[in-house]
């Protein structure tokens, strides 16, 4: 098999992967907004609720959570009344990937929410703004800022784990390089993996690049 | 839910569990081994060879972990066969699982730690070491004195996060037929169908796994803290 056939096969698969990486990304910063939110009221129940979560998702692999997310949730939505076995198996996967690095994303969030000086919020409330403005335009984007380091991290270990939406079935490059490595009969097998890595890598330095550009842009540091 | 099942069926997946245990220990420990060495070399900035590092890392950086273990495992023995190709011992030899997945930990980690190194060591004020140059002491044991017993608390908070990341990848080799506690999962779920059940076991089993070596690494961090700062 050559070289180039390797490549077109594995590619195919591309589009799936990103789109898995990109919007279990954006949910699961949803859902860290929101631990974080609720991290960070003052009564002790949910403070416990949110590091509860946040352990939980810390402390499980990915690919467990990805089997449950696939096998167990529809049967946990039928009980509700919802019948969720027609549903996509993208769907699962970007459910199960969102609520698996959920905790990650809380503490990444908390950890730049504590990092900014409370004296900003004060001083905000001085000149007459209120909270949802001193939100919006003073401590949210430099949250933003402080946590980009983190949030490129994240990212990166978010496209490494999309590799491991096979085990649903989901055809991702992942799957690809397995089929194709079977369809040859284990001839290529190292040949296709060591593609694949390659493959992986060069996303992972195209995503470095764009944080990179990003950063030196807007010349956060 | 077949609470019985569950019940039954943990303490076979607790057998297994020093599988687990045994290839994320070895693992990390050997890229503790490969990861010095490198940081060394990458701060001292030797030409040629940190720049060949420096691709290493970013290579099994950026790679998914899985990929690394069947490149491993696929490429190893055909390394090793190259090498010796008319040593009797390697034709026809098939390499232990275990011995793959030791290998792609060790490989993985190995690039982790030493960038969890590489941001302990600058974690530490530089000025240190030039204060401690400047009352005599000799470059070697300023080192050894003042940078590295500031370094080690620095490091661990990290280190910690790579073992977890660790333990929770060996979950991946049942792929390559290790038997570990996800493997054992699936295997005694496939005779009745009683995933959930196998899988929540496994899930109790990584979160007290986790939280265990979480919560010593952590107290073994404020004991180096106290013991350094005191």
């Amino acid at each position: 098999m050559s070289l180039s056939e390797i490549i077109k096969n594995l590619l195919s698969g591309l589009p799936n992967t990103l789109f898995i990486l990109i919007t279990s990304f954006i949910i699961s910063s949803v859902i860290g907004l929101l631990v974080m939110w609720v991290s960070l009221q003052n009564d002790k129940f949910s403070r416990v609720i949110s590091k509860i979560y946040t352990g939980l998702s810390r402390g499980t692999p990915p690919l467990l959570v990805l089997l449950l997310a696939y096998y167990e949730f529809p049967r946990l939505l039928s009980f509700v009344g919802i019948d969720a076995n027609d549903w996509s198996k993208n769907f699962f996967a970007i459910f199960g990937l969102a609520i698996g690095f959920g905790g990650y994303m809380g503490e990444l969030f908390r950890s730049a929410y504590n990092d900014i000086d409370s004296a900003q919020f004060d001083a905000a409330y001085s000149v007459g703004m209120n909270k949802k403005d001193v939100l919006k335009v003073i401590i949210i984007p430099q949250m933003f800022t402080l946590a980009l380091p983190n949030i490129q991290t994240i990212f990166l270990s978010f496209l490494k784990a999309t590799s491991l939406v096979y085990v649903i079935g989901i055809a991702d490059m992942y799957r690809d390089a397995t089929t194709l490595a079977n369809a040859s009969q284990g001839v290529f097998q190292l040949k296709i993996f060591i593609v694949l890595g390659i493959i992986y890598w060069i996303i992972t330095l195209i995503f470095e690049f764009l944080f990179g550009l990003y950063i030196k842009k807007h010349n956060y540091s | 839910m077949n609470w019985n099942f569950m019940f039954q069926s943990m303490p076979k997946l607790l057998s297994v569990l020093p599988v687990t245990i045994f290839l994320s220990f070895i693992g990390i420990i050997f890229g503790l081994i490969l990861a010095v060495p490198i940081s060394i070399i990458r701060e001292k900035r030797i030409p040629i060879l940190s720049q060949l590092f420096d691709i290493y890392i970013s290579l099994f950086r950026g790679i998914p972990i899985i990929v690394q273990i069947y490149i491993v495992y696929y490429g190893l023995p055909r390394l090793l066969f190259l090498l010796n190709q008319n040593h009797p011992v390697t034709k026809g030899f098939t390499m232990p699982s275990m011995i793959i997945g030791i290998v792609a930990f060790a490989l993985n980690s190995s690039a982790n730690v030493s960038e969890a190194i590489k941001s302990a060591y600058h974690g530490v004020d530089k000025s240190q070491y030039d204060a401690a140059l400047s009352v005599g002491l000799t470059k070697a044991s300023a080192f050894q004195k003042i940078i590295i017993p500031q370094l080690i608390p620095n490091f661990i908070p990290n280190f910690t996060n790579i073992l977890l990341d660790l333990i929770k990848d060996t979950a991946l080799v049942y792929n390559i037929g290790i038997v570990e506690i996800m493997g054992q999962a699936n295997i005694l779920a496939s005779f009745s169908f009683n995933y959930l059940e196998a899988y929540l076991d496994a899930l109790i089993i990584y979160l007290v796994v986790c939280f265990v070596f979480a919560n010593l690494l952590s107290l073994l961090e404020n004991k180096i803290k106290k013991h350094v700062f005191a």
